[in-house]
């Protein structure tokens, strides 16, 4: 993969992730946490993949987990298959994986600033990867890191190469982790809450760029993240995580529009919205329709559905047995015994209490 | 709250009025050298005015750095602003020093972020509860602490649990609870529910909003989350580099923003709902460093609409509309 502008890539419609029963278990002195609970869902070239979730979703040891970047000692993914492009991660000697990380997939995090050594230059970490990866020579990768850092609209590329991290603002940090990911021409780009913690008219920036990637190089993104917003703005596809399962999968269009799991639906009730531009804003406000209870501990996960404690359309089954995810339509997923009730559209709302 | 703030009328007693804050500035000096001089100020808070009526919810919102942490705490008094006046009911608690602001403390309370580090860890929840009340030497029988338990969605048997038994939502409401014993006048909520989960975080915006209706206290709702904002306030100030850029009751500021900051930042909110198309106007660069703020207008470095004068002139923060302020030069 030497050659940036042609690189052998899948062909369109191609899958690039395909992560299929992953279960990730973290083994605690407190005992085990199962962290994934038998997660699958794909990726295909060109195609952004949004995957929502809560604090304790899973959501971003999924990710961890597709990377192997899980703490050694205590996290193991113990069933399933990640297939990333050609390669089988599960299986991957460490070697292949240092192999694979940055070539065929990168990962892109919250914070920008514990991802770069703060005491090397711009230029330095930059180049240092695509020196190891692409065996390219000094000038050939600082000519790279340039066109990079270019790529991702970093005015003044060649002043913010001889910089140190602390010289950039949030949002320009996150447009050089970027350019370091994309760096090696990987096929498939994680983005872990990646712009988070930064202010939404920079976000709005980082998004457009991540929409730009799609468009002109046909990258496959996964979006890890906790805000709809987010994925509504950027996402093809949409897999909602709860407790370590997927409660729901389908395209965002059709989710959002009409979401098969009573989880999506009292979570896409309960944030609150900003008047549609032009439209006259809502006087006085009624309540938001609240998700009653919390979140379940992942140490001792009760038989049935995670969701059942907080469901209002949970019948006696729902508490004893899991409901595995079930297609209700093509491309429609949804893990709940009940989801009928939500296609006819004929229930009560979800309980407001 | 639809009558408008009149923020130049002279300081009054006004009871419906629980705060009003009039040209609140802070800096921050920097000391360099040997002789320790003055070499710099960071402008966090630059001549910032405004009022909060009885029951009232006002919206502070802007990015990072904007100044309005800074303009809580020096509201709390928990920074000494540099100039400008804070008065709370009748009294101009400005410059208090901690002992004569003790009275005061018990119609201004807070809740912060991270109720976790809010919370005393080795205090028993009924504990945290009774301890401002005990602290002022108010009645606080367990009958009393458990009805503020209940108030804020606790059960009372929880009163005998210790923090970390608590959910993050619990916590927070733990720490409300605690802000509602003295049943203050005004609650400065700096980024209350921002750390919340997206289904925990609706609960506590329904009991903060139930809690004014009954109780008649005044929010001052700082917070970077518009939408979250949007649905708590009556009004919203909208901050940029210490300043407020405009004010006005909710449904004017969205319906009719009158800075080009104000409709930059609504421009990039995401928003959830994959039909809607919009506008992408983006608008590009940085926010600039307080150290050393653009001259002319602040927002001059980043507006999409800047002429010559926002270049040279800052623009005077005046009331444009009826209760609708505004500092931008394409309003004259």
């Amino acid at each position: 993969m030497a050659n940036p502008t042609a690189p052998e890539r899948a062909a369109p419609d191609e899958t690039v992730l395909a992560v299929e029963g992953l279960k990730t278990q973290f083994f605690t002195r407190d005992g085990i946490v199962r962290a994934v609970d038998g997660v699958s869902f794909d990726v295909k070239r060109g195609e952004t993949v949004g995957v929502v979730g809560e604090s304790g979703s899973g959501k971003s040891v999924t990710a961890l987990s597709i990377m192997r970047l899980l703490a050694k000692r205590t996290g193991r993914i113990v069933e399933g298959s990640i297939h990333l492009v050609d390669t089988e991660i599960t299986a991957a000697s460490e070697r292949k994986m240092r192999d694979i990380r940055g070539n065929v997939a990168s990962m892109i995090f919250q914070e920008p600033m514990t991802s770069l050594n703060p005491v090397l230059k711009i230029g330095y970490q930059m180049t240092e990867t695509i020196r190891v990866h692409q065996g390219l020579d000094k000038a050939a990768a600082r000519k790279r890191a340039l066109d990079m850092l270019r790529f991702v609209h970093i005015p003044e590329p060649e002043r913010r190469i001889n910089q140190y991290p602390f010289e950039l603002s949030g949002g320009m940090r996150q447009r050089v982790m970027i350019a370091m990911a994309l760096s090696c021409n990987p096929q498939l780009l994680i983005a872990d809450e990646a712009t988070t913690a930064l202010d939404v008219t920079i976000q709005a920036q980082i998004l457009e760029l991540i929409r730009e990637l799609r468009e002109k190089i046909g990258m496959a993104v996964l979006m890890i993240t906790h805000d709809l917003g987010v994925v509504a703005e950027t996402c093809d596809r949409i897999v909602v995580m709860y407790a370590g399962k997927v409660m729901e999968r389908g395209t965002v269009r059709e989710v959002f529009r009409n979401p098969l799991h009573p989880y999506t639906k009292g979570l896409l009730a309960s944030i609150p919205r900003l008047p549609e531009p032009g439209a006259a804003a809502r006087e006085a406000r009624g309540n938001l329709t609240e998700l009653p209870g919390f979140v379940p501990s992942l140490r001792n996960v009760p038989p049935g559905c995670r969701f059942a404690p907080r469901c209002s359309y949970a019948v006696a089954k729902c508490h004893e047995e899991s409901p595995p995810l079930m297609e209700k339509a093509p491309g429609r997923l949804t893990a709940c015994f009940e989801a009928h009730r939500l296609m006819e559209n004929a229930m009560p709302e979800t309980a407001n209490v | 709250m639809s009558e408008a703030a009149t923020l130049d009328r002279p300081a009054a007693t006004d009871a419906a009025r629980p705060l009003v804050v009039d040209n609140l500035t802070k800096h921050y000096p920097i000391h360099r050298g040997i002789l320790n001089r003055e070499v710099a100020r960071v402008h966090a808070v630059d001549g910032v005015s405004f009022d909060l009526g009885a029951g009232e919810t006002l919206g502070l919102v802007g990015e990072s750095g904007c100044g309005k942490s800074t303009v809580g705490r020096c509201i709390l008094r928990l920074v000494e602003p540099t100039s400008g006046t804070i008065r709370l009911g009748d009294d101009d608690i400005t410059h208090l020093d901690r002992g004569a602001m003790r009275p005061h403390r018990q119609d201004l309370q807070a809740i912060f972020q991270d109720p976790y580090s809010s919370l005393n860890q080795r205090m028993r929840a009924g504990e945290i509860v009774a301890e401002p009340l005990v602290n002022f030497g108010q009645p606080a029988d367990r009958a009393h602490i458990a009805s503020l338990f209940e108030r804020v969605g606790l059960r009372p048997e929880q009163m005998d649990h210790y923090p970390h038994e608590f959910s993050g939502g619990q916590r927070q409401r733990l720490v409300i609870a605690k802000a509602l014993a003295l049943e203050p006048s005004v609650i400065v909520c700096d980024e209350a529910v921002s750390a919340l989960d997206v289904s925990v975080q609706a609960q506590v915006i329904n009991l903060l909003t139930e809690l004014q209706r009954e109780r008649g206290i005044a929010y001052l709702f700082i917070a970077h989350d518009l939408a979250v904002v949007e649905h708590i306030s009556h009004r919203i100030a909208v901050m940029y580099l210490g300043q407020i850029v405009e004010l006005a009751e909710k449904r004017a500021l969205f319906e009719d923003p009158l800075h080009p900051y104000t409709r930059a930042l609504l421009n990039a909110v995401p928003i959830p709902d994959p039909e809607v198309t919009r506008d992408r106007t983006i608008i590009g660069g940085d926010v600039p460093s307080p150290l050393n703020p653009p001259k002319g207008c602040r927002f001059n470095t980043r507006c999409p609409l800047a002429f010559d004068r926002c270049r040279s002139e800052a623009p005077a923060y005046r009331e444009v509309k009826p209760g609708h302020y505004a500092a931008c030069h394409l309003n004259d």
